[in-house]
């Protein structure tokens, strides 16, 4: 499960993953420019789709998918249990990652939070 | 990075707006996107950035192609009753016909840039029934909205999408 927020006054996008979840993603924390945020999307099914190369981190099919995976030349970052949970954040080029696939406790809200904070900044 | 675009961006939009316009936006998903643009899910992300994206832009394609042309149609009449009666029959059609009324009940609470879209495309028709309605034309904007709400409610042949 990851913590999503909005750091207004450095203009960021945070990414916490807590618990076990470190583990697995081989990260804490993500952090990137609101500037540099496209959009979000509830998606349940993309967990479907073939995942790539993992590149780091931990892949136990219908498991946990977790960590960064490369497919069609894109970079991914995954943190995905429960699909039905999925969000995906789309990143511009100058991002390390050109899309994000985490699992957050409430979609509906992650999605409103992050249409709102890029559609004012 | 990536593979090169191999789909027509025009007809995806297309696609995503009968879509849309068929089934609402909470009620489209991606998968549903997916199949019936038959653009691979990681690059309609690419090109469109987010399914709000995606439905905006299928927005203001309705507007450009149906709501423009129908309006610019009516505004030529100066017969109040057929001004009338062209507006209830074209305002808000073609193959993502409700595309308008759906995004105003559904999204336009929720998204500015949905709202605004629809409030240009009200203020359109209403200058548009102006030259043959004069005073009367923001009351006669609602009435067509009002008619465009009870055919969409109206039973028909289920339609596949």
């Amino acid at each position: 499960m990851a913590r999503i927020a909005i750091d207004r006054e450095h203009g960021l996008l945070t990414v916490e993953f807590q618990g076990l979840d470190k583990l697995w993603t081989l990260k804490s924390r993500l952090e990137i420019p609101l500037t540099h945020v496209r959009g979000a999307t509830h998606d349940p099914g993309i967990a479907r789709e073939p995942k790539g190369i993992r590149v780091g981190g931990t892949h136990l099919p219908g498991v946990i998918t977790a960590g960064r995976f490369r497919r069609d030349g894109e970079r991914v970052f995954w943190q995905v249990k429960n699909p039905g949970k999925a969000i995906v954040i789309e990143l511009a080029d100058a991002e390390t990652y050109d899309r994000l696939v985490v699992e957050v406790d409430d979609p509906r809200a992650a999605v409103a939070l992050i249409d709102r904070s890029i559609s004012h900044s | 990075m990536g593979r090169p675009r191999a789909f027509d961006t025009d007809q995806a939009v297309t696609a995503a707006a009968a879509l849309f316009a068929a089934h609402g936006y909470e009620g489209t998903s991606v998968d549903d996107l997916v199949t019936a643009t038959g653009v691979h899910r990681g690059s309609l992300y690419k090109v469109f950035g987010s399914k709000r994206s995606l439905h905006l832009a299928a927005l203001r394609a309705h507007l450009d192609r149906e709501i423009g042309p129908a309006v610019a149609a009516v505004a030529a009449l100066t017969d109040p009753a057929q001004a009338l009666t062209a507006a209830i029959a074209s305002y808000d059609g073609g193959p993502a016909a409700g595309l308008l009324l759906l995004a105003a009940v559904e999204r336009a609470p929720h998204d500015p840039e949905v709202a605004a879209l629809v409030t240009d495309a009200v203020t359109a028709l209403e200058d548009a029934l102006r030259p043959s309605h004069g005073e009367a034309a923001p009351h006669l904007a609602s009435t067509v909205l009002g008619a465009r709400l009870r055919l969409r409610a109206q039973p028909t042949a289920p339609k596949e999408h």
